[in-house]
Parts: C-alpha cells; sequence; structure tokens
C-alpha cells in the first residue's frame, strides 16, 4: 500500500463509545444519529432537535426555536413547526450489535455448549465412552470379562465400575468421591511424595479376578499399586508393556534397598517366595543371599550384579564325567558332535530335554565286555545292561545263561548239546581275556576310558569308571557303588529364558564357551556382559527388567491361605 | 527516542530468555524427576489449571480496580509468556502423547486451539500494526464507516457532476455498474489480509477500458475518481487488518473459558475414578 496525499477524513471530535452493547443502524452509512440506540438495543431517534419556547416579554403564546447543535449542523432553516414540534424527523434504523457485544455473546453462547456437551457426555447412555481418556486393552474390554465382573460385582454391567469406584455410583456422587481421594490418598503431600504409588482401593477390585497377585517378597519397604506398572486406558490390544522404571524406582533407590535388606533379616526366611518350589525342575540348592536381592540396580546393562553363579564361583557337582572339549572337537572322537546332537529343546524352547544314555550315548559307549561277541547285520552283539549296578553284576554272574540265550535267539542254536558248546567256546573267549569271572567284573566297573583298571589290570573295553564316578564295595560281596547322576535343569531360576528365541543369528558356542571345557563342573553360562552386548540400548535388544524377571511371586503355601476362587492368570 | 526502543528490546529479550529457561527448566525436570515422582501428573496438571486461570483472568486487571498493579503492556507481555510456558507444561502433563478418549481429545483441541490462536493473535498484533502505519492512510477502526461515508459522497458527487443529460454518461454507468457497491461497504477483505494487490489491479484495468471511451472533459473525472477508489482501497486495507485484530479474539476469548469449564471436570473425573477413591 502507497502512503496517500490525503488524510483520511472523519468527525474526530465526535465522540464514539465502542464499548457500548448496542450502535446506530446508520453508521455504515456513516451518519449516525446523536443520540444512539437505547441500552436495550431499540432506535431512540424522534427529530434532531427538541425546539425551545421562547417568551419575549409582552408576547402571550412565544414562538419555537430550533436548538439543533453546531455539531448536528446548527440552526435549521425552516425551523421548528407551529405546534412546536422539529421539522427534521431523523429516520428510524435498526441498531446493531457492537464487537464487543457479539464477543460477549459468543462467550455466552459458547460457554453454555461448552455446558451442553457436558450434560450430554455424561448422560447415562454415552457417559463410559465418553469419559474414557483410552481404549482399555482387549482382555478387559472382552465380553468374557464383562460376564465376570458383572458376576462378582453383582449385576453392574458398566466395564468402568469394575476398576473405578467412582463408577459405582452416579454422577452425583463424583464430587462427593473427589473430594474423598483429594483428602485421603491424593492429599497435597501424596502428590510430591517420591516412591512407587502404594496399594489403593483399586487394587482390591482387581485382585477379586487376580488372586495372589499381590505377592512380591516379604521384604519390600514400599508396597505397589497394581496400576503402577499395569498401565490401562493405553490403547486396544494388550496392555502396556511394563516399563523398567517401576521397578528401579525401588531396585534403583539405594534407600529402600536398604529398608528392604533390614526387613529382610528380620523375616522369617520361609516367609520368602522359594524356587525350590518350582515344580518338578531339577535345580541346585542355593541359599538366599545375607541381605536377600537388594543390591542398587538402575539398569540391565550398568549396574546389574553379575549371575551369581559366576559371582560366586558355583561349580556343577554332577557326578557324571563329560569332557564338552572332546565330545566337540574333530579327531578325538570317532564322529563329530555338535551341540544340538545331545542337547534337544523342549517344545517352547525353554528347557533341554533330558540326556539319557540310551538315546545320546550308547552309539558310542556300547558296553561291550565281550569283542568276540559283536554286532553285525543280523546280531545284536551282546552288551551289558545300563543302570543300576546290581543288575550288571548279576548280568555277569549269569553270563551262561546270557550267552544260552543269545543263542537260542539270534545264532539260531536251539540243541541242547550245541547250546553247550557255543556257551564253553564262549566262557573260553572271555577266561582268556579277564582270566577269571572276579577280574571281568572289576574290569566292567572299575575300567577307564583307556582300559586301564586300578590295581595295574587291563581291560579290552571302557568300563562304568569312563563316565561315572564308582567306588568299592562298601562289604565284601557287594556291588561297587556308582554315585548318581544328576544332571540340572535350569541354573539360573530367578529370570527366564528361552533358547529358541536367541536362535537367529546366534550359535551356542557365542553364549557357552564349551570348546575349552574339560570338567563336568564347568558350568559353562555365559557372563552378564555377553547378555549386555544386545539386551542393552546399544544392542539394541528389549532390556526391560521384565524380559527375564517377573514381578508376581508366588506366596510360600504355608503362610498363604488357601484360596478357593479360581484365579485368572 | 532511540533509547527507549533498545530499553524495550532489552526487556523483551530479558522476557524471552527467561521464559525460555523456564521451559527449558521444566522440561528438564519432567526427565530427572518424572521417575521419582509417580504423580508427576497430578503435580503438573494442577500448575497448568493455575496457569490456566491467570491467563483467563489476567483481564481482571481491567476490570478490577484494586487489582491495578503495573501497566496494561506489563500484564500483556506478562499474559504472553506464561502463554507460551503453559504450552510446555500441557504437554508435560499430557506425558508427549496425544490424548485418546472422547472428553480428553476435546480439552486437548480445546487447549491446542486457545494456544494457537493466542500465537496467532500475538503474530498479528506484532505484525499487522506495523503493516497499517506502513500503509500511511491510518483510520481508527470505529471512524472507518464515517471515512468510507464521505468517500462515497465525494465520488458520487463526482460523477453526478459530470451528468449533464446530453453526452454518453459513460462513466456514471461505470461507477454504478462497478463502483457503486464498492463505496458502499468493506470490500476485498480476504485479498488485503493476503496482501494482495489484486483488487487494485482489477479496477486499474477497468479504469483503462473507461479511458478509452472518456470524453477530454471527463478524463480529469476518471482521475479524480480514481483517486478516490485507491482511498477506499486503502481503507478497506485498513479495515481487513483492524478486523482480523479483533475478530481472533472470537475464537481465543469463548474458548478459554470452555477450556476452564472441561478442565474442572477433568479434575474430578481425574480425581473421582483415581484408585485412591473409595
Amino acid at each position: 500500500m502507497k502512503a496517500s496525499q490525503h488524510p483520511p477524513e472523519f468527525p474526530s471530535n465526535e465522540y464514539v463509545r465502542p464499548n457500548l452493547d448496542w450502535e446506530c443502524g446508520h453508521l455504515c452509512e456513516g451518519c449516525p444519529c446523536r443520540i444512539g440506540p437505547s441500552p436495550k438495543g431499540k432506535c431512540r431517534a424522534t427529530f434532531e432537535c427538541t425546539p425551545r419556547l421562547e417568551v419575549k416579554p409582552g408576547e402571550k403564546k412565544g414562538h419555537w426555536t430550533c436548538t439543533r447543535p453546531r455539531s448536528g449542523g446548527g440552526k435549521c432553516e425552516n425551523g421548528p413547526l407551529p405546534d412546536g414540534t422539529c421539522c427534521n424527523a431523523i429516520p428510524k434504523c435498526q441498531p446493531r450489535r457492537t464487537l464487543r457485544s457479539i464477543r460477549k455473546r459468543v462467550v455466552m453462547f459458547t460457554v453454555i455448549a461448552s455446558f451442553f456437551v457436558l450434560f450430554v457426555g455424561i448422560s447415562r447412555n454415552m457417559r463410559d465412552s465418553f469419559i474414557n481418556p483410552g481404549p482399555i486393552s482387549s482382555v478387559h474390554a472382552s465380553a468374557t470379562f464383562t460376564k465376570l465382573h458383572t458376576k462378582l460385582s453383582g449385576g453392574d454391567t458398566s466395564n468402568c465400575a469394575a476398576c473405578h469406584q467412582g463408577a459405582k455410583q452416579g454422577v452425583d456422587s463424583w464430587h462427593t468421591k473427589a473430594f474423598d481421594a483429594s483428602q485421603h490418598g491424593l492429599t497435597p503431600a501424596e502428590l510430591i511424595k517420591k516412591g512407587p504409588i502404594e496399594t489403593s482401593a483399586m487394587d482390591t477390585n482387581c485382585l477379586s479376578c487376580h488372586a495372589g497377585k499381590n505377592f512380591h517378597q516379604p521384604d519390600m519397604a514400599a508396597q505397589f499399586a497394581c496400576y503402577e506398572c499395569h498401565k490401562e486406558h493405553q490403547g486396544s490390544g494388550f496392555m502396556a508393556k511394563v516399563d523398567s522404571g517401576y521397578c528401579t524406582s525401588c531396585h534403583g533407590s539405594a534407600e529402600l534397598m536398604t529398608a528392604s535388606a533390614k526387613i529382610g533379616t528380620k523375616t522369617d526366611p520361609h516367609a520368602f517366595s522359594s524356587i525350590a518350589t518350582r515344580g518338578k525342575l531339577k535345580i541346585q540348592s542355593r541359599e538366599r543371599p545375607k541381605n536377600g536381592y537388594t543390591e542398587v540396580i538402575t539398569a540391565f546393562q550398568t549396574d546389574h550384579p553379575e549371575f551369581q553363579q559366576i559371582r560366586e564361583g558355583i561349580r556343577d557337582e554332577n557326578s557324571l564325567k563329560f569332557n564338552h572339549s572332546v565330545h566337540l572337537r574333530t579327531g578325538k572322537i570317532p564322529r563329530v558332535l555338535n551341540c544340538n546332537n545331545c542337547h534337544e529343546r523342549d517344545g517352547r524352547g525353554e528347557y533341554q530335554r533330558p540326556i539319557t544314555y540310551e538315546k545320546h550315548c550308547v552309539e558310542c559307549h556300547t558296553l561291550q565286555f565281550d569283542p568276540d561277541t559283536p554286532a553285525s547285520k543280523n546280531k545284536p552283539g551282546i552288551y551289558l545292561p545300563h543302570g543300576d549296578p546290581s543288575y550288571v553284576r548279576a548280568y555277569l554272574r549269569s553270563l551262561n545263561i546270557q550267552y544260552e540265550e543269545y543263542a537260542q535267539r539270534h545264532e539260531g542254536i536251539t540243541r541242547r548239546n550245541e547250546l553247550d558248546d557255543y556257551v564253553r567256546e564262549k566262557k573260553v573267549s572271555i577266561e582268556k581275556l579277564y582270566e577269571t569271572g572276579e577280574n571281568l567284573e572289576r574290569a566292567v566297573f572299575f575300567a577307564t576310558m583307556k582300559g586301564e583298571i586300578p590295581g595295574g589290570l587291563r581291560a579290552p573295553f571302557a568300563g562304568c569308571a569312563t563316565c561315572h564316578d564308582v567306588s568299592e564295595p562298601k562289604s565284601d560281596n557287594a556291588t561297587p557303588v556308582i554315585k548318581k547322576v544328576s544332571t540340572i535343569d535350569r541354573w539360573m531360576v530367578l529370570g527366564k529364558f528361552n533358547h529358541d528365541s536367541h536362535q537367529k543369528g546366534l550359535t551356542c558356542l557365542d553364549c557357552h564357551k564349551v570348546m575349552t571345557s574339560e570338567l563336568t563342573s564347568d558350568l559353562n553360562l555365559p557372563s552378564i556382559k555377553t547378555c549386555v552386548e544386545c539386551h542393552s540400548p546399544k544392542g539394541g535388544i528389549d532390556h526391560r527388567c521384565t524380559r527375564c524377571h517377573t514381578y508376581h511371586n508366588s506366596q510360600p503355601d504355608s503362610l498363604s491361605p488357601k484360596s478357593t476362587e479360581p484365579s485368572i492368570r | 527516542m532511540a533509547k527507549k526502543e533498545i530499553e524495550l528490546t532489552r526487556r523483551r529479550f530479558g522476557s524471552v530468555l527467561l521464559t525460555t529457561l523456564s521451559i527449558a527448566g521444566l522440561l528438564a525436570a519432567y526427565v530427572i524427576y518424572s521417575p521419582m515422582y509417580p504423580r508427576h501428573a497430578y503435580l503438573s496438571g494442577w500448575a497448568l489449571f493455575a496457569v490456566m486461570l491467570f491467563l483467563t483472568f489476567f483481564n481482571l486487571r481491567k476490570r478490577v480496580p484494586f487489582l491495578r498493579i503495573g501497566s496494561a503492556s506489563f500484564w500483556l507481555q506478562l499474559h504472553l509468556y506464561v502463554g507460551a510456558f503453559s504450552g510446555a507444561l500441557f504437554f508435560v502433563h499430557i506425558g508427549w502423547s496425544w490424548p485418546a478418549g472422547i472428553f480428553h481429545q476435546l480439552l486437548a483441541c480445546c487447549f491446542a486451539v486457545v494456544f494457537l490462536t493466542g500465537v496467532f493473535g500475538l503474530w498479528i498484533s506484532r505484525s499487522f500494526p506495523r503493516m497499517l502505519t506502513d500503509s500511511g492512510y491510518e483510520t481508527p477502526f470505529e471512524r472507518i464507516p464515517y471515512a468510507r461515508s464521505n468517500l462515497r459522497q465525494q465520488a458520487e458527487a463526482l460523477v453526478l457532476a459530470g451528468v449533464d443529460g446530453h453526452t454518453s454518461p459513460v462513466i456514471a454507468e461505470f461507477y454504478a455498474k462497478n463502483l457503486g457497491m464498492f463505496f458502499t461497504r468493506p470490500c476485498n477483505r480476504w485479498a488485503h489480509l493476503r496482501q494482495s494487490r489484486a483488487p487494485q489491479t482489477a479496477h486499474a484495468f477497468q479504469f483503462d477500458e473507461v479511458r478509452r471511451y472518456a470524453r477530454t472533459g471527463e478524463l480529469e473525472m476518471l482521475d479524480q475518481l480514481n483517486d478516490l477508489v485507491g482511498r477506499k482501497h486503502m481503507l478497506d486495507y485498513q479495515y481487513s487488518l483492524q478486523s482480523a485484530l479483533r475478530l481472533w479474539l472470537f475464537a481465543h476469548i469463548p474458548l478459554s473459558y470452555s477450556l476452564l469449564i472441561f478442565s474442572v471436570l477433568h479434575i474430578i473425573i481425574v480425581y473421582a475414578f483415581s484408585g485412591s477413591a473409595t
């Protein structure tokens, strides 16, 4: 826009009142009347002036004088009419609201509309969906859930009422509920309180279905409300994942952990959730640390303690002699093995199936004490049974019968004299190898992988002592004692682990350094550093606490009240 | 004058710096302390409500005589900077994720509209006055109808003077057809807001057309009429920008009250439906 040579022309001395609600309808034409509309918006225009009667001395009637002000044009030419009315009538107008007045009305309308929207929104039909801050998880939105809580609440079908006390009554009770909350759980002091949100009235609603889920450990310095971790209204589908921040709000607090350790020392040890009660799992018994699990942990990748087994140098006490290195290295055994040949995972990929002699060892460790009766195309050969040592000894002491039975079943010999010849022949062969039955028994039980027997004798095959811890019989004529083999199902029982989910991009040897392991007592567990390589912000894999640990422990049976209600997972 | 401007710039810089530091402090406090204070949403909610009350009723200063502490300009500045802070506080309160429920979305939308109209109002109240001054035809908003009426009267008088009843009434027809309504009411509001010169150009074309048919004596009249049209455009420009300076409040103020009403219900619901309600 260019600057004009001419300034705008308007009556600058005329007083305008933009704060009034109404303005003259003639204003848009630039000629409003001087009096303007009434406060209620009525046109007050009559005449341009109110003539004044002037009576000069000696006059009876006097004459009317125009009183139009100078700003209105001064006295008019025609003057008032004889009856004293002004000759210039002002045309009536339709007064208009000023901008300010319109804005006031818009404000009023908006306020009324807002109340109307709220009134409709919180009416019975729309209330639940209107005030719902976000979709609830599919589980809590399901028909099954509705049916269950309706049954528990005695007929209230509102899903909100299943959790919120406030929804159990009408809108008219909200302000009392709100006031009640502000006086108890949500006082100003509570709002600035550090640490986790403590248990609340809402938890009782959760626990009516999720019975027994309110136990973590008896040494907790602060109790959690369910909704502290389990956030609802975060969207349909599964509930939002539990963030590690909720765990570290306690476990990352030195103050709370110290308090927890103190409580723990005064608590009955039997009150703690025990790992010994975990179904039929075979695990190594361990003592709970003196202070419990109260190390301060702020994040898995930074200050999570090393796994207890590695930290405390725990060894495998299994009596079986097994050398991983020998079994996995090429050239040392007839066949190269890989991990999967022995370690087979269960259907869930969580545990390893048991390793058995019959399935995993027999191929190489045949227990063939008689090399002259080997296996051939149609004959299985003669072998010692695997299992109870007394059965083995009984087998050895009944070799005549065993050979005779073998001859009948596999050699096709049925005549008595031929059977006797066969057995005699085999006995001669055995005597050549072992000289006496006593030597044979010692060879079977005590021969090592190299065929060495204590006392300087040698055996042509590897006996029980190759793999087992065999000791001398405790009395004469007793069976040698073989220490029972006990393979642990899982070493780290405080966390969950799934081998299948770790298969992608990893081999067993990436975590388990077994190529150099020569002793059974080697646990071969990976260090926490191996886990952190992936489970960290740098590694990019989920590193939340709940990835491995579960908050909800089962209370020891001796301490928990027996629940008759079936609980939901 | 220059000293005053420097002082103003320095004061503005100080205020902006203080607001920026406050927002940065708020965000830092959120990142550091929110994990420790599980009920931080309540705290930020109450703070936001207090800020909204302050922002909504800052006009009270004008209405209540005993509250006249500080100048109107000071309170307006405070309104602006506290308003900017409230935006950050709002995002902290909602946890950086847009709410999903109907009522909460309504509440959040209300806040967003009030905030954005506030930003828009700030922008136009800072930029439009300069434009209005630069245009050089400054007229108080309430006086614009008078000025318009005056221009119309001048234009009509000019056109009527050229009508003699004998010659072709080209200019009179042109006026009646193209300029009659133009002088009667405000025109081209959006074009002026967009700083477009299209309406002026259109009229210039029309004048060029008419000039071909005008007699020698009428050319001067056309020039005068063209000058009046130019002044009317400037008056419309004043009207458009000054209207905008008033009309943005039609969204900002009413929705501020709605926001307060919704906020009160929000607080009641949050407390009544909290885990602590028994």
